[in-house]
């Protein structure tokens, strides 16, 4: 062995501190900490789950015309209680009852 | 709270998928990494900058680096340690540039290894090693990174190359001058070093 190859083979000899051995734990732990991935919400349960399984999935473009169905049925079986008022409003013979859907031209002119 | 179990890592599981074990939060993984790269990364630091408290600084800011990324870390890439070893490298580059190395501080050596042996052997020890300390840090500092590597660290050249980011045969031409440049430097202390007396 030459005299460098021995100068080699003692320059090997740097032993870590066992204090940068724990600095050096002590970041991996804190990091590791910091990047535990946060754990997967729980799932909706019963109809609303595949509800949104189906709206979410690849079949968006079918879940969209099925929700759409549904809405139209929904609509029609409830009868809005909404639709009736107007209905009734329209339907009256009563002056004070009247709207004004389509104000004339004199309207706009008017100075009063 | 439920103690989090992992699968016992196997049997000498290389660095990457350590890696991997730790970004999927098993804390045994960053000792075993930690046991297995820190060694000679502050070897390697100690060696480029021969400053003992920067070399442990650099080493523990490239691990803390390796511990930021393992998450982002992709299999079939760099392996874990050519990556701390060329992190380490530019860190400490990064520190001689900003301080423009000028001498070694009396301080800065490191304490012979206590291997029983005599006092004075102790002291040749560490002259001898402070000597090639001394030697390095005259070389220009790509040289020294190639020769501390093969020489110190016992890398094969094409990892050095991988690290440094150059050719295989520009790695064997760094080697091969900064050797030749350690030698000039350290032949006229045999004497002083205790080789003459040995030879």
């Amino acid at each position: 062995m030459s005299d460098l190859e021995k100068m080699f083979a003692q320059a090997r000899q740097v032993e870590p501190s066992p204090a940068l051995r724990a600095r050096i734990l002590a970041d991996a732990l804190a990091v590791q900490a910091r990047q535990r991935p946060a754990p997967a919400p729980k799932r909706l349960a019963g109809w609303l789950s595949r509800l949104s399984a189906l709206l979410s999935g690849s079949g968006g473009a079918l879940a969209g015309g099925a929700l759409a169905g549904f809405a139209g049925l929904a609509l029609g079986l409830l009868q809005p209680s909404g639709l009736d008022m107007i209905g009734e409003v329209l339907a009256s013979e009563s002056a004070s009852a009247q709207i004004d859907l389509m104000p004339g031209f004199a309207a706009l002119t008017s100075e009063e | 709270m439920a103690q989090e179990t992992f699968p016992e890592p196997k049997a000498g599981p290389d660095d990457a998928a350590l890696l991997a074990h730790f970004a999927a939060g098993d804390p045994r993984a960053a000792a075993v990494l930690v046991d297995r790269l820190m060694p000679g990364l502050l070897r390697y630091a100690t060696r480029l900058l021969n400053h003992r408290a920067e070399a442990e600084e650099v080493t523990q800011e490239t691990l803390l680096r390796l511990w930021q990324v393992a998450g982002q870390w992709r299999s079939g890439e760099a392996q874990p340690k050519t990556w701390a070893y060329r992190v380490a490298g530019n860190l400490c580059t990064d520190r001689l540039r900003a301080r423009r190395f000028a001498a070694l501080p009396l301080d800065a050596a490191p304490d012979p290894a206590d291997t029983g042996q005599s006092a004075l052997a102790g002291l040749i020890e560490a002259d001898r090693t402070q000597a090639l300390a001394q030697a390095l840090m005259l070389l220009p500092e790509r040289q020294r990174q190639a020769v501390v590597l093969r020489h110190i660290e016992g890398l094969p050249n094409p990892q050095i190359a991988a690290i440094l980011q150059i050719g295989v045969e520009a790695v064997e031409s760094l080697i091969s001058r900064g050797k030749r440049a350690l030698e000039a430097a350290l032949s006229g202390q045999k004497g002083r070093l205790g080789y003459e007396d040995e030879e």
